[in-house]
């Protein structure tokens, strides 16, 4: 899972380490400060040549990393880096990873053991870089070599005497660490000095976009060193169709180029082979999605694509004609050189087939406008799986997408075509599966054009959960694990999960990254997602689960599972809380923002809290809401408030849990807040319509009120801000028309402003604008979110059906459907950040008080304020206009008010 | 284009959202974005007059009460919804429907009665008459048993409220009050009715207020109501093509 972090999932073998790039080297300086943003201070600042351990990366771009020369962690651009992986280096990158970062109580390792490996872990970079030894001739010649060894040795000296003063079988200390990455740090500069080939960098401007490695094709040989491309930022079409017709044209001049040089390499040909076919199919790819835009269909754009395709089939058919005829010698260099030409022919077509593509493409950009290509993790899959050799798919699946028949002939090379690299048009989506069959339940899944899947059946969710190819996409694993419980039981998806586990084929692409996964999943909802009331009944599958199939093949992850099941039956809290909200990265940074931010002074006057803190006390003299400056008044509101509603957990949003009645719902902080909002409202009004005084007094209550609603916009309070609002707007208190007439002018155009702030119409544009570009802290108006969440509970169905048009329409889970809820309720969760006000204790205590007393008189009577309303500024039609509902109020009013200002004046 | 305000009122859970989202998306979508500025907003012909609906629904905020005033205060039309599998519900409507009518001060407020999930019918527990009585009582015909899933009568009761907001608007436009019955109009056609098993029993919906004031709520015979229907009948023929149902 992308969020767990990149350790854990880190298996000591070699080659899933290449996979996973915990060590970056910065390629370029990075100063947070340059961000302008008050969120600058949760990043890592960092110059070209520092080492990063990257601890996890989110879908943006942005990792969580510490600099391995300072220490620090924080958030780092991962396009200003670029994976540290040279050969001689790996041993000790391995040992420094599986030693200290992921240190595992149960295999045993002592922190003695831990440097062990990393001082022999430096033996073999010396002696892999010939530089054992002082005397060796490298290290003898040159002086920074020397220098630079030293360096490196005095480091690892420290870090063993640093581990003989701990007692044995000490846990690993922070300065272990430290002092280990100190030797990785050394290390990486002795390299440096070596200037190896391998391994030079050179400072350029910052990497925007996507790296397509054509250079180094002409030594052949094996594919260098895979380059960290990550494709985050938003590519336009144009932009990406140009890049990769220049790339293209590289990857095939250079195939003419080896092929004219040296045909009797097969090893090199189909290398290069290959090369070309992926370059072509990239800038096919890009070239549908433009297609897919173009309405009506454009069909010189869809000849010249089909013939595309021909010519990268004629290209690897020619070049395994080439490749068969070396194999059969007896036929002479004559049948080669036939062989040979055409292969050249092939290619020749092929570009001038590219540039009919791309002209055509650009003409039909030129119609629909240039529009940014989705961002697609899977261009990074892409790269990995082509660079590591692990692009075997199933024919039937790129043969399916791309309607290519030569897949099938490429089926038994080693490479094979790379599976679908970019996002592909939503049409030709559900032509993934055969259609002759019926789709096996694992299969079962449809994607949205941005590559979200939008449902599946349980089966093939979990599939997606432990994919072969890449870790889950952020948002999949967070809604997959918050909502599953709306469309599975915990007992179904932990035997759905297993069954994943047991049902690998060994031969099957990645099986032991695909185990880890499922182990991941496994332990990713034990630590954070696990809910005992639900929860519990899996305990049994998984513990089996970890005593049998698992131990064998993951002994660690089987103990870990165990411990695991040990702890979450009776804990009721996240061993480890995540949040939704780290799913955007601005968002994280805001819950980092530096303590530095002083608290206010209250603006308090002792005299008048002695007055509170005697009403409070013995109920005596209600002190005037006049003498609250209203600044005040608006952050101890918005202390309460924003208590309440970092305490909402996202359980609570769920199925419309919040709309249960009291007692019976668990939403219990939703609740308060809502009835919180209600009372406010309500004291709002009581407040105004209170006691028996002058009309201007009345007046300057809702000039009061009036204030503390702009001072709440000023906290960006929305929540208090509605309810100011509604007070003042409901009808009890409209209707005074005589104290609304005295309000000055100015603070009538002041409430007509704040009240704009917050409108339903155009289904809360305005407001969400607004809200989209508001930090933290703040609090949101809930009711949109609210309205929001039920709205996509109910406006979305809980199937939907696979393939509608075809035979095969078993329903399948709506994942869509929660895919909104839980992207509503990351971002009501960005807003859970408290504000730093110091609590007034009277004030606090205070409104207590009233929101009780408003609330105990609501109860009993909810028209109370309605005829005290009515008392004050009296109907001018008298009774007639409101024909007394129920009990005939209109009668009743007046009678009851009477006796209730006779009450009060005698009183 | 006249716009007109249509407020959904009900508790919490009886499925009104379903019928605000059934009617402004058409049909049960796989996919359906509620953030997005157009979302409740749904233009449709009112006999052959095209009409812009904004939809306010209370949907999660119905403890929200003054948020609800503002919504009532804004609306021009109301829908009170309530779940036949819910009696709690209906009668939370009354208090709804009493605020409504204090809001706006005036009891001939346009409103439509709304008995949504009717498909569950193994799960009823609130009989047809029962709403309908209710319904008599606010002194109105605008009845309707809903179902957001199958879209039974989901457009009828926006519809229906539309005609009462524009009958209300040109009945206080025109001089005489006592023209109402020249500015009636048709109601939708029968065989939209509720074919419940006393679906003869319906009648139209024509909402006319001093006619069903008139008649106390308890004592509405069998055969005032078949007078209705048989009027309504007539009126359908004369109306014909001008009825158009989405």
């Amino acid at each position: 899972m992308a969020t767990d972090g990149i350790h854990s999932i880190f298996p000591p073998q070699e080659r899933n380490y290449v996979a996973y790039y915990p060590f970056l080297r910065a390629t370029h300086s990075f100063n947070p400060a340059v961000l302008e943003s008050p969120v600058a201070g949760g990043c890592l600042d960092f110059v070209a040549g520092d080492l990063i351990l990257l601890h996890s990366i989110h879908a943006t771009g942005w990792g969580d990393g510490t600099s391995l020369s300072t220490n620090k962690r924080g958030w780092i651009p991962s396009n200003y880096c670029e994976p540290y992986d040279i050969p001689q280096v790996r041993p000790l990158l391995v040992a420094i990873l599986n030693a200290l970062v992921n240190p595992r109580a149960d295999d045993g390792r002592s922190s003695q053991v831990a440097v062990t490996t990393i001082v022999s872990g430096v033996r073999n970079l010396l002696d892999g870089t010939d530089c054992l030894t002082r005397d060796s001739p490298l290290v003898r010649e040159t002086e920074a070599i020397n220098k630079s060894r030293r360096a490196l040795l005095a480091e690892v000296s420290a870090l063993v005497s640093c581990v003989k003063r701990q007692p044995p079988d000490h846990s690993i200390s922070e300065d272990l660490v430290h002092r280990a990455h100190r030797v990785l740090v050394c290390a990486a500069a002795f390299l440096d000095t070596l200037d190896l080939d391998e391994y030079s960098y050179l400072p350029s401007p910052p990497p925007a976009e996507y790296t397509f490695e054509t250079g180094s094709s002409v030594d052949g040989g094996g594919f260098a060193g895979p380059s960290l491309t990550f494709e985050y930022q938003p590519v336009s079409a144009l932009a990406r169709l140009n890049f990769l017709y220049d790339a293209a044209l590289v990857c095939l001049g250079s195939f003419l180029n080896s092929s004219y040089v040296d045909t009797r390499a097969p090893a090199k040909l189909l290398l290069t082979t290959r090369r070309a076919a992926h370059a072509c199919r990239e800038l096919l790819a890009v070239v549908e999605t433009v297609s897919s835009r173009a309405s009506p269909i454009v069909y010189s754009l869809e000849e010249a694509k089909e013939a595309m395709y021909d010519r990268i089939t004629a290209i690897v058919t020619a070049a395994r004609d080439v490749v068969a005829a070396q194999c059969i010698e007896n036929n002479g260099p004559e049948s080669l050189l036939t062989e040979s030409q055409n292969l050249i022919d092939a290619i020749v077509a092929c570009v001038r087939t590219a540039g009919l593509c791309l002209a055509k493409a650009k003409y039909v950009l030129d119609r629909v406008g240039d529009f940014e290509l989705e961002i697609d993790r899977r261009y990074l899959d892409y790269q990995l799986r082509s660079q590591l050799g692990e692009s075997r798919r199933s024919s039937s699946k790129s043969e399916s997408s791309y309607g290519m028949t030569a897949a099938t002939s490429l089926d038994d090379e080693p490479w094979n075509l790379a599976p679908v690299s970019v996002s592909l048009p939503s049409d030709i989506e559900p032509e993934f599966k055969g259609k002759k069959t019926r789709t096996p339940l694992q299969d079962r899944i449809v994607f949205n054009a941005d590559g979200q899947v939008q449902g599946g059946s349980l089966e093939a969710l979990v599939k997606q959960l432990t994919a072969n190819n890449a870790a889950p996409d952020a948002l999949f694993v967070s809604t997959f694990f918050l909502t599953f419980r709306l469309f599975t039981t915990s007992t179904a998806l932990a035997q759905a999960l297993v069954h994943r586990f047991s049902s690998l084929s060994p031969d099957e692409p990645n099986v032991l990254a695909v185990r880890l996964r499922v182990y991941n999943a496994l332990k990713g909802w034990m630590e954070s997602h696990w809910r005992m009331e639900t929860d519990n009944e899996a305990i049994p599958i998984i513990v089996d689960f970890a005593h049998g199939s698992l131990k064998s093949m993951l002994p660690f992850a089987s103990a870990r599972l165990l411990d695991l099941s040990k702890k979450v039956v009776d804990c009721d809290k996240p061993l480890v809380p995540r949040s939704m909200s780290k799913l955007g990265i601005d968002t994280s940074l805001g819950i980092l923002l530096p303590d530095s931010s002083s608290v206010p002074t209250p603006i308090v006057n002792k005299l008048h809290l002695a007055i509170v803190a005697r009403y409070v006390r013995e109920g005596e003299l209600p002190p005037s809401i006049l003498d609250f400056d209203p600044l005040e008044l608006a952050r101890q509101v918005t202390v309460k408030e924003s208590r309440l509603f970092c305490k909402i957990v996202p359980e609570e949003l769920l199925g419309q849990e919040f709309s249960k009645k009291a007692g019976k719902s668990t939403a219990v902080n939703v609740k308060a807040m809502s009835s919180l909002s209600t009372d406010l409202a309500n004291l709002i009004g009581e407040s105004i319509l209170a006691g028996d005084v002058p009309l201007k007094v009345r007046m300057n209550i809702i000039r009061h009120w009036i204030r503390v609603a702009e001072k709440c916009l000023e906290l960006k309070n929305y929540n208090c801000l509605m309810a100011i609002a509604c007070a003042l707007q409901s009808s009890v208190i409209l209707r005074l028309k005589k104290t609304w007439e005295l309000l000055p002018p100015r603070y009538h155009s002041l409430f007509a402003e704040l009240k704009g702030i917050i409108v339903y119409e155009k289904n809360y544009a305005s407001y969400r604008t607004l809200l989209r570009n508001t930090s933290t802290p703040c609090i949101p108006y809930l009711g949109v979110y609210l309205t929001d969440l039920t709205f996509a509970d109910e406006g979305n169905s809980d199937f939907r059906t696979f393939h509608p048009d075809m035979e095969d329409s078993s329903p399948i889970i709506n994942f869509d459907k929660h895919v909104r809820t839980t992207k509503i309720i990351a971002d009501l969760q960005r807003f859970q950040v408290p504000y730093r006000f110091q609590e007034v204790p009277e004030l606090q205590a205070w409104l207590d008080v009233e929101i009780q007393r408003v609330h105990d008189m609501y109860l009993e009577d909810q028209h109370v304020l309605y005829r005290r309303s009515c008392m004050i500024e009296p109907k001018a039609g008298g009774t007639q206009a409101y024909g007394g509902i129920g009990a005939g109020i209109d009668v009743s009013a007046v009678t009851e008010g009477v006796s209730w200002s006779e009450e009060r004046a005698s009183g | 284009m006249r716009e007109y305000k249509i407020v959904v009122l009900g508790a919490g859970g009886v499925g009104k959202s379903a019928l605000s989202v059934q009617f402004s998306q058409g049909i049960f979508l796989d996919s359906y974005d509620p953030t997005i500025e157009d979302s409740y907003r749904k233009q449709v012909d009112v006999d052959g007059r095209p009409c812009m609906l904004e939809i306010l629904d209370t949907a999660g905020v119905e403890q929200f009460t003054a948020m609800r005033e503002l919504y009532i205060k804004n609306g021009q039309g109301f829908l009170l919804v309530y779940s036949v599998t819910d009696r709690s519900s209906l009668l939370e409507l009354s208090k709804l429907y009493e605020q409504v009518c204090r809001i706006k001060g005036t009891k001939t407020v346009p409103i439509v009665l709304a008995g949504n999930k009717c498909d569950l019918a193994h799960a009823r527990t609130v009989p047809f008459q029962e709403a309908k009585h209710l319904a008599h009582k606010w002194g109105t015909n605008s009845f309707y048993e809903t179902s957001a899933r199958t879209g039974v009568h989901v457009s009828d009761i926006f519809v229906d409220v539309v005609r009462q907001i524009q009958r209300r608007d040109s009945a206080s436009s025109s001089s005489n009050a006592s023209t109402h019955s020249a500015s009636r109009v048709p109601t939708p056609t029968e065989k939209h009715r509720h074919t419940h098993s006393a679906a003869s029993t319906i009648g139209g919906s024509e909402t006319d207020r001093r006619r069903s004031s008139k008649r106390s709520s308890g004592k509405h015979s069998e055969a005032g109501l078949s007078t209705t229907y048989s009027k309504h009948k007539q009126k359908k023929k004369k109306a014909g093509g001008m009825c158009v149902i989405l």
